[in-house]
């Protein structure tokens, strides 16, 4: 009998075509949908047919898989995914930081918990819908970018442990998005037309503030309006910091001929500092929690940095800091955002990455 | 649709339909539809297609299938078909009862393990006005008659209590619930979806005022339940229309479903005790080879229904042991599943103090006329296969 292969069905059209692939590799799929979330506990579920976990998207990766004739469960995973993912959302924004809720649960649920359950149904592998490939040479394995620029996702699976690498499948690494779409309506996949999801999953109404406000009542409602500050003066007040993101132009209140931006936030001050937008370059940025997808590399090291899941990435030095590393880039990067990831690339392979920690 | 999905992925169809071994002992969710059934219903389709509140030939014919399927059912119960009424499934027949017989003001007995069609329309009663006492089972999942009678009071209008419970096969003690009620005067539902067609159910012995069964659960469609409502009881009508069903439940009538369930009434009671007696052998020798591969186990509640158990293996959860069978082509039941397909921790077990830790390795199996005592066999063989494999891997990952 062929081999065992778990594959995430988000019930989505990317996750639907790479159980197809999966097939045709001549594996065994098993298809599982995470439960993650439960809307009820803190609402915003305003469009629930297009979201992750709710029952349609559900009965979309049960009709694929019945239509190809693989068997589809349904797993909760709701406690370590609120435990991992959802509560560090919160613990960041409240620190004043931008999280990055997808690195982590790829880090911390898919490519742990999600990975372990496989072995439960005696699988040696999964299978995902990512957009990035895996390629093995000279005995090791590399995670590398997808060939579809616009869908790449490899910056969101930096942090996936490297023991991994050898025994998961990213059947969609080397389509593009419109090829994916393709193969489900050529396949009659139920899914073909579901709609991208862009939005934070948990979040189903896309407000982050919103959320933060039903999720953690208490300490939400402790933060007070605050001082924005420019070059020392206060030049306005803020209604919390937790509306503000580094680089925000929008809801400062702020009139000058020249925009204003967010440049640091400050929890333990409650201010906001703000800056032209010259002013918010950053020569470089300390870095933690950093994973490598190599052996660990002698320092220092020319990679290619990214900082942002759509930014392109630049040139940059890393060298070995106490317990951080310390990354410069070749030329100065504008908005380098406390909490979101920073992978590092050779070319289209990654590297590792590592969480910014600090300008 | 399918000759589609046949000629465009029939390569990776093919291979994906290993042929595999497919044993189904989940017959308490469900049954196989048998084939005189199955037969009967596809030539009520084709050839039986009028409505039958029409007055032509084709109408009287759909008319006759329905009545028919109402006195095959009738005979079954012990009541007259002018007794019966033929609802959308056993959930509707629990609601129809309750909602057509309980008023703001009235007082209902149920308990707290009861199906969630009685119980989450009890709750839903509460809110509109309806005093309800949710009666606390004991160990087994058995209602205390003598707690019932400490709960009746001058306003309680009706008793509702399943006459074996559908996860753990517990038997209330009917007989006494119908003396109590007959005597204080208030009327008795059970509801018998899970025992009918398992174990006798007579209308009148003991004597109950209201009943529900489902054709799914006896190898009838899914999709056409019942509703005993005694000679003489007035209920309000469960949905308005054109008057079908005594003007209780409204709409064209599930020909064919119904037909179905007459079908599948009349070869339930018909073959019960030989079916009894294959459905006893199974679990022997399901619980032998349990005890001979030395598997960890205990029962929980006290199983009425023959080859039907709730069972907890200490060494797995449910959800493991459900999904690796299902792979490995057993198909059983791990709990109650939530809307999105995951598993629900049970009502039914916390109330009769299971900890959620010992819930969580609880399952239900209940074979069928379907199955043969190989079946048992290889079920108890496939556990054990699974639970090594299992506590082999945590060896391993533990140390």
């Amino acid at each position: 009998m062929a081999e065992k292969v778990m594959v995430a069905m988000s019930g989505g059209v990317d996750s639907s075509v790479a159980l197809l692939r999966v097939m045709e590799m001549g594996y065994n799929p098993i298809g599982v949908t995470m439960k993650l979330w439960k809307y009820d506990d803190v609402g915003g579920n305003l469009v629930n047919d297009t979201n992750c976990c709710s029952v349609d998207t559900v009965k979309g990766a049960k009709l694929v898989c019945d239509r190809l004739g693989v068997p589809h469960y349904t797993i909760d995973f709701t406690d370590i995914f609120r435990k991992q993912v959802v509560n560090d959302f919160a613990d960041e924004y409240l620190r004043g930081r931008t999280p990055n809720p997808c690195v982590r649960c790829n880090s911390f649920v898919k490519w742990a918990a999600f990975f372990e359950q496989a072995r439960v149904v005696g699988a040696g592998r999964i299978a995902t819908g990512h957009y990035a490939r895996i390629e093995a040479a000279n005995g090791s394995f590399y995670l590398k970018k997808g060939v579809d620029p616009l869908k790449d996702q490899a910056y969101v699976l930096w942090g996936i442990p490297r023991r991994t690498l050898a025994d998961t499948l990213l059947p969609l690494g080397d389509l593009t998005k419109r090829e994916v779409r393709e193969i489900a309506r050529k396949n009659n996949l139920e899914t073909a037309e579901t709609p991208e999801s862009m939005e934070i999953c948990f979040v189903a109404d896309d407000n982050y503030k919103r959320f933060l406000n039903d999720f953690r009542p208490q300490e939400v409602s402790k933060i007070t309006r605050g001082k924005i500050l420019e070059n020392g003066e206060v030049v306005g007040e803020h209604p919390g910091y937790i509306n503000y993101t580094i680089g925000q132009r929008k809801g400062l209140g702020l009139s000058r001929p020249e925009p204003r931006y967010v440049k640091k936030i400050d929890p333990a001050s409650n201010t906001i500092t703000v800056g032209k937008k010259d002013e918010l370059e950053s020569a470089g940025c300390y870095v933690s929690q950093v994973n490598w997808l190599i052996d660990e590399p002698a320092y220092p090291l020319n990679v290619l940095a990214q900082i942002r899941y759509k930014s392109r990435p630049v040139e940059a030095f890393v060298s070995q800091t106490e317990n951080r590393l310390r990354v410069e880039f070749s030329k100065p990067k504008l908005s380098v955002t406390p909490g979101q990831s920073i992978v590092f690339f050779k070319q289209d392979i990654v590297l590792g990455g590592g969480i910014i920690e600090s300008q | 649709m399918d000759f589609q999905l046949c000629s465009s992925v029939s390569s990776v169809l093919n291979f994906a339909c290993i042929s595999m071994s497919k044993i189904y002992c989940d017959n308490a969710a469900g049954t196989p539809v048998a084939d005189e059934v199955a037969d009967y219903m596809d030539k009520i389709q084709r050839e039986i297609f009028g409505n039958p509140s029409s007055l032509h030939r084709f109408g009287q014919g759909a008319l006759a299938v329905v009545e028919k399927s109402r006195r095959q059912v009738a005979i079954t119960l012990g009541c007259s078909p002018g007794e019966l009424y033929f609802t959308g499934s056993g959930s509707e027949a629990n609601n129809l009862i309750l909602r057509g017989s309980l008023k703001p003001g009235d007082h209902l007995i149920t308990s707290a393990v009861e199906h969630a069609s009685v119980y989450q329309t009890a709750l839903e009663l509460r809110k509109t006005g309806v005093a309800v006492s949710l009666l606390r089972p004991d160990s087994t999942g058995k209602i205390s008659v003598e707690d019932v009678g400490a709960h009746i009071r001058p306003e309680t209008k009706l008793i509702s209590l399943m006459l074996v419970n559908n996860e753990l096969g517990t038997l209330n003690s009917l007989k006494e619930l119908a003396e109590l009620a007959g005597e204080q005067n208030i009327l008795l539902h059970s509801d018998a979806i899970q025992a009918y067609g398992k174990l006798p159910v007579d209308i009148n012995n003991p004597k109950v005022d209201f009943l529900s069964i489902s054709a799914h659960k006896i190898y009838g469609p899914k999709g056409t339940g019942a509703a005993f409502v005694r000679k003489g009881l007035k209920l309000e009508p469960f949905v308005y229309g054109g008057g079908q069903e005594g003007n209780l439940r409204a709409g064209t009538e599930n020909v064919a479903g119904i037909g179905g369930f007459g079908v599948a009434a009349e070869l339930i009671c018909y073959g019960r005790k030989m079916l009894t007696n294959h459905l006893k052998q199974i679990m022997e020798s399901f619980n032998k080879t349990l005890l001979d591969l030395k598997i960890a186990y205990h029962i929980n509640g006290h199983s009425a229904i023959p080859g039907f158990v709730n069972i907890t293996f200490p060494e797995i959860s449910a959800e493991t042991l459900m999904i690796n069978l299902d792979l490995m082509g057993f198909a059983i039941s791990a709990g109650s599943a939530c809307s999105s397909g995951t598993l629900e921790p049970s009502r039914v077990l916390r109330e009769i103090g299971m900890d959620s830790s010992e819930a969580e390795k609880t399952v239900r199996i209940s074979f069928g006329k379907n199955n043969t005592v190989e079946d048992g066999i290889a079920l108890a063989r496939a556990i054990r296969k699974i639970i090594e494999r299992i506590t082999k891997q945590e060896v391993i990952s533990n140390g």
